[in-house]
């Protein structure tokens, strides 16, 4: 086989296996963005965010969606929100923004930031998930 | 495995994915993929808005998603990099896409105006909200391809003031096109293959958040009722995946998904999707039943492929 040939069947497995390994990464991880898994099914859900402080007490935070502009307030705090994207997309962009409420704007007595996040997909069985930056170790 | 079986595996291998093809499909694909993008610049989308269809340009939606993440991280590690577009360069990228996607139209200058166009569609994806968009995504995997084809050869400006034409093309980038919409109609089956979809809870949902829209969606509801839309959609998709991949259903199967596609563009919101999905049909121009003059007819179709790769 001629080197240019070479060259381009690499192109073309890699294509294929990127294609496919972003698939079944969007079906294992129920993101279906870069997935084609598109409205597969509905996830709808309600996030909390709170400040941790040292002596384990919590205090919501009321204004999160002055933070987010536009279509990002889909993961703003105390308010019910539908998604096609999948519970694995609201996952990233919970955590994404977890990151920036610790870097920008945690108050001097607090240690950390919590989400809480309850879902339901497809209307079926409710879940609640709890997500703190910095992670708890071990 | 033997001398003679690897050396027919790598010969279909080469005949699959280079042979030459005399047929102007890529540039087919170039027309009417360009004009998917100058839809998705413009607006103008959406047969269950046909009345009030319009175009808007500057399509300002489009950029005040640049200040969405307006200090939230990327959720991309590697990509923080990447400077932000300050708002008053906005509108001037805006133009610059739609200048260059009316030049990849009528192909005018191709090797340099599609390269182009896929940096600067490809930057906007990772920095904005388009990155959530699987039309968004598929229009950058389609202008990559498209970036290293010569898709210019035919009907277009280059193509009449060429003095010199290819004898024929590689079908290499054509295969990446079909590949492309075939995994991306199985994943999509796949993804659909739920109780919500079959027993059609889904479609309720969709219709209860407003997603369903138009005198048609309501109508679709009506007559159908939301069992029927979810196995319709579901089988179509089913349908169209294994038919591109037989050659004897090809044509069938790229009815149907035309069929599809209007169909959920006439009741909800998709973006330029289905638009798009119609657009890279034409990679499989020539690659279906009756094609006489396809030097490609009978030997170096997907499914002798996969048969001889497995």
């Amino acid at each position: 086989m001629s080197r240019p040939k070479a060259f381009k069947s690499l192109i073309a497995v890699s294509f294929v296996v990127t294609l496919l390994s972003l698939g079944v990464r969007s079906l294992v991880t129920q993101d279906t963005r870069f997935g084609w898994g598109m409205f597969s099914h509905q996830t709808s859900f309600v996030i909390t965010y709170d400040w941790v402080f040292p002596d384990g007490s919590h205090k919501q935070i009321l204004d999160t969606r002055t933070d987010l502009p536009g279509r990002q307030s889909i993961i703003s705090g105390g308010r019910f929100h539908t998604t096609r994207y999948g519970v694995g997309a609201v996952r990233l962009w919970v955590n994404s923004y977890l990151i920036y409420l610790y870097e920008r704007r945690l108050p001097e007595t607090a240690t950390s930031v919590q989400a809480n996040f309850t879902f339901l997909i497809d209307r079926e069985k409710a879940e609640l998930e709890t997500w703190r930056y910095p992670p708890i170790e071990g | 495995m033997r001398r003679g079986d690897r050396q027919e595996l790598i010969s279909r291998w080469d005949h699959f994915w280079f042979a030459s093809c005399p047929t102007p499909a890529l540039d087919l694909v170039r027309i009417f993929f360009g004009l998917t993008v100058l839809q998705f610049l413009t607006g103008l989308w959406g047969l269950y808005r046909l009345k009030d269809l319009s175009p808007r340009f500057p399509r300002s939606p489009v950029f005040e998603s640049a200040l969405l993440y307006r200090g939230v991280p990327m959720p991309y590690p590697g990509l923080s990099w990447l400077p932000k577009a300050a708002p008053n360069l906005q509108f001037h990228l805006e133009l610059m896409l739609l200048i260059l996607a009316v030049c990849m139209t009528v192909g005018l200058a191709s090797r340099y105006v599609i390269p182009l166009l896929s940096i600067g569609f490809t930057y906007l994806f990772f920095q904005t909200q388009w990155n959530y968009h699987h039309h968004s995504f598929l229009v950058v995997l389609v202008l990559a391809v498209l970036s290293f084809a010569p898709c210019g050869e035919h009907f277009g400006v280059d193509a009449a003031l060429a003095r010199k034409k290819l004898a024929s093309q590689s079908v290499f980038p054509l295969r990446l096109i079909q590949v492309l919409v075939i995994i991306l109609y199985g994943f999509s089956f796949l993804s659909k293959l739920r109780h919500g979809w079959v027993e059609g809870s889904a479609i309720s949902l969709l219709a209860e958040g407003g997603r369903i829209r138009g005198p048609l969606g309501r109508l679709a509801l009506d007559l159908g009722g939301p069992q029927a839309m979810g196995v319709a959609t579901v089988a179509a998709e089913g349908l169209v995946f294994v038919g591109l991949m037989k050659r004897r259903f090809r044509l069938s199967a790229i009815v149907l998904g035309v069929i599809l596609h209007l169909s959920v563009d006439a009741v909800m919101d998709v973006g330029t999707f289905s638009y798009e999905m119609i657009a890279l049909y034409f990679s499989f121009f020539g690659f279906v039943n009756g094609g006489e003059n396809n030097v490609l007819a009978g030997s170096s179709n997907l499914e002798n492929s996969a048969n001889s790769v497995a």
